[in-house]
Order: C-alpha cells, then sequence, then structure tokens
C-alpha cells in the first residue's frame, strides 16, 4: 500500500485542478474548500511516507512503461528516495499553508475558483518533478511547473504589467530549458541511460571530458532558467505582479528551489567535470553578492525579499558547485520556511495597507500590526543568519565548505553583509517611525486563517536547523569545520544591521541614492538594447535574404529564365506541320544511319 | 521465269518504295485529307515488311504485332478525320499551310 503512496500525493492535487477547472468553477467555497483538502491529504500522505523508515533508495513506487524509441527507454516511474521524501513533505507542507494562507488573502477575489484551481496545479507539477525518477518526466513536469507558474504570475490578467510579466518568466525559462533538454539528450547518448538510479553507475565509464562539461552545462542551464540565477534571474522579480500567495509558494518551496534539487539529482554527472563545478559554484557565488546589492536600492517590499530569494538561492547552488549537497537542501528546507514566512509577512502588511507594496508609503505597522512586526522579526534574523535562528545552522554549513575558496567565501560574506542591511533597512522603514499615508494609518492585522499559518511558520523557522538534513538524506554532512567562516560570516552579518539602523533609523525618504543599484546593474536594460539590436538585424538580414535571394533569385529568377527561354526559342518555329515531319524523319534516318555505322564498325 | 521466286528482299523492296510513295504525300502534298491518306500508306508499307518477314522467318510475332497496328490505325483514322471535318468547319480550307497558328 505504501508504495502506492506517491501516486496518491502526486494526483490529489491534480484531480483538485481537474475538478475544479471542469465542474466546480461557479461555486468559489466548494472549490477552494476542496483545493485546501487536496493539499492537507497530499501533506498527510509525504508525512506518512517521511515517517515510513524504507531504506535509502530502497523504495520506488512501480513504474508504468511510457516511453520506448530505439534505445530510449522511460517509464512513468515515481521514485520515494529520502531526497525525494523530505521535498514532497516540504512542498505539500508550505503549499498548505499558504492554501490556506490564501483563504484570507483572495477572499474577496470574485476569480478565486481559479486560483485555486491552478494552485492546485503548481503544486501537482512541482510534485511530478520531486518524485520523476528520470529526466524525460522530470522535463515534462518542469514543463508543467513553467506553465502554472506563468498562469499564476498572471493570475491578474487585467494588468498589463501581470500580462508581461508572466510573459517574461515564460520567455526566460524557455531558453534555459531549452539547455536542460540538450543536457537531457546529451546525458542518453553519453551514459545511455535518463533514469536518476542508473546515473551514479553510469555516469563513471570514460567519457569524454568536453562532452561531460557539455551535458553538465545544459543541465545546469535547465537550472539558471528555474532558479533564476545569472543571466536569466530577470524574470524572478517581475514575477512579483502575481498574488502575494503565490510569490510566497514560488520563492520558498516551489519553482525555483526545483532547479537546486534538479542539480543535486544529476550530480553524478556534474561531478564528472570541475570546470561545471567551478562555474556553478561562481555563479552562484556571485548571485549571492549581486542580488544583495540591488535589495539595497528597491522600494518595493515583495521585490526587495524576491531579491533576497535570488541571493539565498544562489547560496544552495554554491553548495552544488562545491559538492556538498546535503548542505544545500539543508539551507533549501530552512530557507523555504523562513522566506515563506517573510513572504506572507510582506503580504500581511500589504493585505493590511490596502494593496500597498512600496514600503515608504508603508510606516508605523509596528504599533498596528505587532504580530506582522514580530514574524517578520523572525523571518529576518533566520535570513540573516544570526544564531539560533534555524538560518544560521544551514548557511554556517556551507561557508563551512568555502574555507579554501577564498573567493566564494568572500562573495557569500560579504552578500551576508548586504543582507543584514537591507532586511533592517526594510523593517526600519516598513514598520518603524509614523504612518507616511492614509492607508498606512488604518492597517489591521488580517483574519486568522493569515495569521495562523505566519504564526507555524515562524515556529517552524526557528526551529527547522535542527532537523538533521543531511543524515537524514544520507549524504556527507559538511566537511572539517574551521572557526574563520563562522566568525567571518556572523561578525558581517551582524555588522550589516549598524549602518541601516543609523541610516533608517528615522529616514522619510531614502538617504542612499544608488542609481546603479536601483536599475538592478541594468541587465534588463541590457538584454533590451542587446536582444533588440540583435533581433532587428537578424529580422533585417532574414528580410534581405528573403527579398534578394528568396524572391529575386530562385522565384523570380527562374521565373525569367523559362519565359525568356522561352522568347528565344519560339523564334525558330515556323508553324507548318509538315517542315516539323520533315525534321522528324530526318532526324529517324540520321539516328538510324549512326546506328547502322556504329553496328558495322 | 524471268524473275525468278519471289523472295523477301522483293517484298521489302516494295515496302520500301510504298514507304518512300507515302512520306512524299506527307511532306509534298497541301492537302490535309490527302496527308492523311499518305500516313495510312505509310503504316502499310511498314506492316507489309512485318508480315512478310514474319512470314519467311517463320515467326508468328510480327503478324500479331501488324493486328495491333491496323487497330491503332482505325483509331486514328477515326480520329484525325474528326479533327479534319472540325478544321474545314473552322477555316473553310484543309491547305496544310494555313495552319501555321501555333507560332508565336
Amino acid at each position: 500500500m505504501i508504495a502506492y503512496t506517491p501516486y496518491l500525493i502526486l494526483l490529489l492535487p491534480f484531480l483538485s485542478a481537474v475538478l475544479i477547472r471542469l465542474f466546480l468553477h461557479p461555486f468559489p467555497k466548494i472549490a477552494v474548500s476542496v483545493s485546501v483538502t487536496a493539499c492537507l491529504g497530499s501533506f498527510i500522505g509525504s508525512l506518512l511516507l517521511l515517517n515510513s523508515g524504507t531504506p535509502a533508495g530502497g523504495m520506488a513506487a512501480p513504474s508504468i512503461p511510457w516511453v520506448d524509441v530505439g534505445g530510449l527507454k522511460a517509464g512513468f516511474g515515481l521514485v520515494a528516495d529520502p531526497l525525494a521524501r523530505l521535498m514532497a513533505a516540504l512542498v505539500t507542507g508550505v503549499a498548505l499553508l499558504v492554501h490556506i494562507y490564501s483563504l484570507g488573502y483572495m477572499a474577496k477575489d470574485p476569480c478565486r475558483s481559479r486560483f485555486f484551481a491552478e494552485l492546485s496545479l503548481f503544486v501537482f507539477s512541482m510534485l511530478g518533478i520531486v518524485f520523476a525518477d528520470n529526466l524525460i518526466t522530470m522535463f515534462i513536469f518542469w514543463e508543467l511547473v513553467g506553465l502554472s507558474s506563468y498562469l499564476l504570475i498572471g493570475f491578474w490578467h487585467d494588468r498589463p504589467a501581470a500580462g508581461a510579466a508572466a510573459n517574461k518568466a515564460f520567455l526566460v525559462n524557455r531558453i534555459g530549458d531549452f539547455g536542460f533538454i540538450l543536457g537531457i539528450l546529451g546525458s542518453w547518448s553519453l551514459f545511455g541511460t535518463i533514469s536518476f538510479a542508473d546515473l551514479p553507475v553510469r555516469a563513471s565509464s570514460g567519457a569524454p571530458f568536453w562532452a561531460v562539461t557539455a551535458v553538465g552545462l545544459g543541465l545546469l542551464c535547465g537550472c539558471l532558467g528555474k532558479s533564476a540565477q545569472l543571466p536569466l534571474h530577470v524574470w524572478l522579480p517581475d514575477s512579483m505582479e502575481g498574488p502575494t500567495p503565490v510569490s510566497s509558494l514560488l520563492h520558498a518551496a516551489t519553482m525555483v528551489v526545483a532547479g537546486v534539487y534538479m542539480l543535486i539529482r544529476v550530480l553524478p554527472i556534474l561531478e564528472l567535470s570541475h570546470v561545471t563545478m567551478n562555474t556553478i559554484a561562481w555563479i552562484g557565488a556571485s548571485m549571492t553578492l549581486l542580488p544583495a546589492l540591488i535589495a539595497c536600492q528597491q522600494n518595493d517590499i515583495k521585490r526587495i525579499l524576491a531579491y533576497s530569494t535570488l541571493s539565498e538561492i544562489a547560496y544552495m547552488v554554491m553548495a552544488v558547485g562545491l559538492n556538498i549537497p546535503g548542505p544545500g537542501m539543508y539551507h533549501l528546507v530552512t530557507h523555504a520556511f523562513f522566506k515563506c514566512l517573510l513572504f506572507l509577512a510582506a503580504g500581511s502588511a500589504i493585505h493590511g495597507c490596502h494593496d500597498e507594496q512600496d514600503i515608504w508609503k508603508m510606516g508605523g505597522l509596528r504599533k498596528r500590526m505587532p504580530f506582522t512586526f514580530l514574524v517578520t522579526w523572525v523571518g529576518t534574523l533566520a535570513l540573516a543568519a544570526i544564531p539560533p535562528v534555524s538560518g544560521f545552522w544551514s548557511k554556517d554549513a556551507i561557508f563551512a565548505a568555502t574555507y579554501n575558496h577564498p573567493g566564494l567565501a568572500a562573495c557569500s560574506m560579504l552578500a551576508g553583509f548586504f543582507t543584514s542591511f537591507f532586511m533592517l533597512r526594510m523593517i526600519l522603514v516598513a514598520f518603524d517611525g509614523k504612518p507616511r499615508t492614509e492607508n498606512a494609518k488604518h492597517a489591521h492585522e488580517g483574519p486568522p486563517v493569515m495569521v495562523v499559518p505566519m504564526l507555524i511558520l515562524a515556529v517552524l523557522s526557528v526551529f527547522a536547523g535542527l532537523f538533521p538534513v543531511s543524515d537524514f538524506l544520507g549524504m556527507k554532512p559538511h566537511g572539517t569545520h574551521h572557526a574563520w567562516t563562522l566568525w567571518a560570516s556572523l561578525i558581517l552579518a551582524v555588522a550589516g544591521f549598524v549602518p541601516a539602523y543609523f541610516l533608517y533609523r528615522e529616514a522619510i525618504k531614502d538617504p542612499l541614492q544608488v542609481p546603479l543599484l536601483q536599475g538592478k546593474f541594468y541587465v534588463d536594460e541590457f538584454y533590451q538594447r542587446v536582444l533588440v539590436a540583435t533581433q532587428d538585424g537578424l529580422g533585417r538580414l532574414a528580410d534581405a535574404f528573403e527579398g534578394w535571394v528568396v524572391r529575386g533569385f530562385l522565384v523570380r529568377g527562374s521565373g525569367v529564365v523559362a519565359r525568356s527561354a522561352g522568347q528565344g526559342l519560339r523564334l525558330v518555329q515556323c508553324g507548318q506541320v509538315q517542315f516539323y515531319a520533315a525534321v522528324f524523319i530526318l532526324g529517324a534516318i540520321g539516328v538510324i544511319g549512326w546506328l547502322l555505322w556504329k553496328g558495322a564498325a | 521465269m524471268i524473275l525468278g521466286e519471289i523472295t523477301l528482299g522483293h517484298y521489302l523492296a516494295l515496302s520500301g518504295l510504298l514507304f518512300l510513295v507515302g512520306l512524299a504525300g506527307v511532306l509534298l502534298r497541301r492537302s490535309l485529307l490527302i496527308v492523311m491518306m499518305s500516313l495510312e500508306l505509310l503504316l502499310n508499307a511498314a506492316n507489309l515488311a512485318l508480315v512478310a518477314a514474319g512470314r519467311f522467318k517463320g515467326i508468328p510475332d510480327p503478324q500479331v504485332a501488324v493486328f495491333f497496328v491496323i487497330t491503332v490505325a482505325a483509331a486514328e483514322v477515326a480520329v484525325g478525320l474528326a479533327i479534319l471535318v472540325a478544321i474545314f468547319r473552322l477555316k473553310k480550307t484543309t491547305s496544310a499551310e494555313d495552319f501555321a497558328t501555333l507560332k508565336f
């Protein structure tokens, strides 16, 4: 019976999505409860699975034969190793809290049936990635996650910005997916397998170095898109156009961590090439720092958190690059809780201030929303890695592995400094001082369905560090602890609070103005310029080719040749049928004569 | 017997003569009706050569082929005459020189 639990966990949200879409659409109340119940069912299933205590990799749900073309065999099978079980519990747990929170947040939205259907679809797709036992199955669900995130980001489709953000997310992910599928095909042709179970065995066979590097980089490309890492990170801040619960789910336990999860799954391939591993580590290290810098100058509370997500995901990516998946997953778990908490708290503040997202238009929320203020602090401490909150333990485990990589260590620890800085800035501006707008004056806490999930997440954010993730996964824990990494990161993290406190304690408007950071390093503008220029250039080139070569030379050219040949040849004609007959006969005589002469000779 | 026995050579010579007469008619006469009659002459010259050759070599195949030629010739005449009648109705002439409209 327990062997089929993964199927149950996977299919419940799918059933809910289908039911709502087909039948329950006009009845929001029923639709909402169906969706929440399905998620609850999945969560309970995941907990049972988590506690089932079967040996590592020893249990997999029966596989259904599916694709069998040439040498390519892919079953639709679900794997339930500790990694998948942990992720499933995390995904369904966070998703359940977000579902409950959405009950309050979306209470007045007339389209909430659609919202909950799409939420269910999203959870289903993410669980598919988690349980997939081969790369093809994972890719299918990978695309489904892309689709459902597109639907959710563009949920308020009457807002042009939401539509644009959804398109952007979808298209940028497409670029990453292209690399991903190349990586999958490469893996199949190099190692003859796409099954995660066979990878560790087959991947060790001696394939050429450049080939394994190429495959690794292709798979990395998929991660860059989904996990929003450099250079494909541009979609994530824009995805804030979606409803806040969606942002929370997107950033905490589902979409963006899918990339990291995938990297850990294909680690046997990545390990073969030190080039790939170094690339991953350096992309991770640089992406811890850049978004942290950008976040220091953002004014939208959700965008600040979005950039912090980029930074935190980068820590996990760096951990994979350093070949310490255990601490990477550890940080993934703790991050899921405190980032979800921070987003829900931000959502609560936004909800309380009547959809105001600009922190400079909030202010003074501490007295009006004391609970939100409190949980934001918990989340901030976890994010800034201040002991004894969970984030400290998981980040420290990653820092410990950078002891002999000074460059990586410097980048990621400096990022910790800026993380503390922008989080305290956000808290001081949004929650401290006096209300700066009418909306902020009338702010109030949300209903219990919004408060309770935050409370649960706050407790988890504090204590999630106690869960022995590396041991549970059977992965090697981080190496020897070097005291300096601990102290350096801790001192930098605490130091980040100091300038923020003095700069923003009494601030009414931002005393710092750094256009480079406000402009997010102008990556979007750069893409805009370069892509538009390239695309226009290519377009003109294609137009010229079409106009001159295809239409001009091939189409019209062949017509002109045929017509002028006809014009020339018709002058030979006399129209006299007997003349033609004479020519024909002379020709026949000529041929016969030639044959006779040849036969004689 | 002045001429001696009739051999395959005699038949072929006659056939060649007939063919030349037909050819001259096709190429030189202007009336399309005569041209068609000359065409029949050409066919029959060929038929004669076939039958004679088959008889003297003692093989039946050419004689069978002749039946086909006769059949096709009959069809050809039927179609050709019909076209001729149609052309005459259109142009009120059967002279080959007046049918040069395919030029230009």
